[in-house]
């Protein structure tokens, strides 16, 4: 695990968002793989961005993309690590999560965080491995998909 | 912590993972265990020897017998 550059990581990263998108995204027929790069870039020249990257003799085979932010709702709390996602090929799974996992608490600390927030899919529930690796569940998250007949 | 030998400590980590050809030198990657298998071996040991193991630590813990010597 290492933290890397985005220029470096985003020609890899395109092809495996496809795989990621396949097994977690939601609301898939309104949506599409394909995120903003520019965007991205622009975080990681503000100092905003933190990107770990997996490995496997070189080639890329999944990433913990996150930011280090001020939280405004907490003014003197200091950074805050955030989720944005995070992504392992099947075949490369076993451990790699936890490795991954601790990589994103040490660099968050060596970023001068002491709050890391992080979460998971419904479909695909990490809380047993993530109050063992020492988080508590505070919240729960829901999507409102206004463009459909029921979300009134 | 409780005071073991680290051969008792390994001992038990070949109980708890199900496998008595663990050696000292036996990389935990190579044990075929998940993220959380991995961890809930790491947190059995921590409950049967009383001992905590810091995150910076566990980024040391490598191998079988790193593992016992954390809790020996």
């Amino acid at each position: 695990m290492q933290v890397e550059k985005w220029a470096d990581a985003i020609p890899e990263m395109r092809t495996l968002f496809h795989a990621h998108f396949r097994e977690l995204g939601v609301n898939k027929h309104r949506l599409t793989p394909r995120c903003d790069e520019a965007r991205y870039a622009e975080l990681e020249r503000l100092g905003l961005l933190l990107l770990l990257t997996v490995r496997a003799e070189g080639n890329l085979v999944g990433y913990f993309l996150g930011f280090v932010m001020a939280n405004a709702h907490y003014a003197y709390s200091g950074p805050w690590a955030l989720t944005d996602m995070y992504f392992i090929l099947p075949e490369f799974r076993k451990g790699a999560g936890l490795k991954l996992f601790r990589k994103f608490k040490a660099v968050a600390r060596e970023r001068g965080c002491k709050f890391a927030v992080t979460s998971c899919k419904v479909h695909q529930d990490h809380t047993a491995f993530l109050e063992k690796l020492g988080a508590k569940w505070t919240d729960k998250t829901f999507i409102f998909a206004l463009e459909d007949d029921a979300c009134r | 912590m409780e005071t073991h030998t680290a051969d008792f400590v390994l001992e038990f980590i070949r109980a708890e993972a199900g496998n008595q050809e663990i050696v000292r030198e036996t990389p935990l990657d190579s044990l075929g265990l998940d993220s959380l298998e991995l961890l809930d071996l790491l947190l059995a040991c921590e409950v049967r020897f009383r001992g905590k193991i810091s995150d910076e630590m566990q980024d040391r813990i490598y191998t079988a017998g790193d593992l016992a010597d954390a809790f020996a």
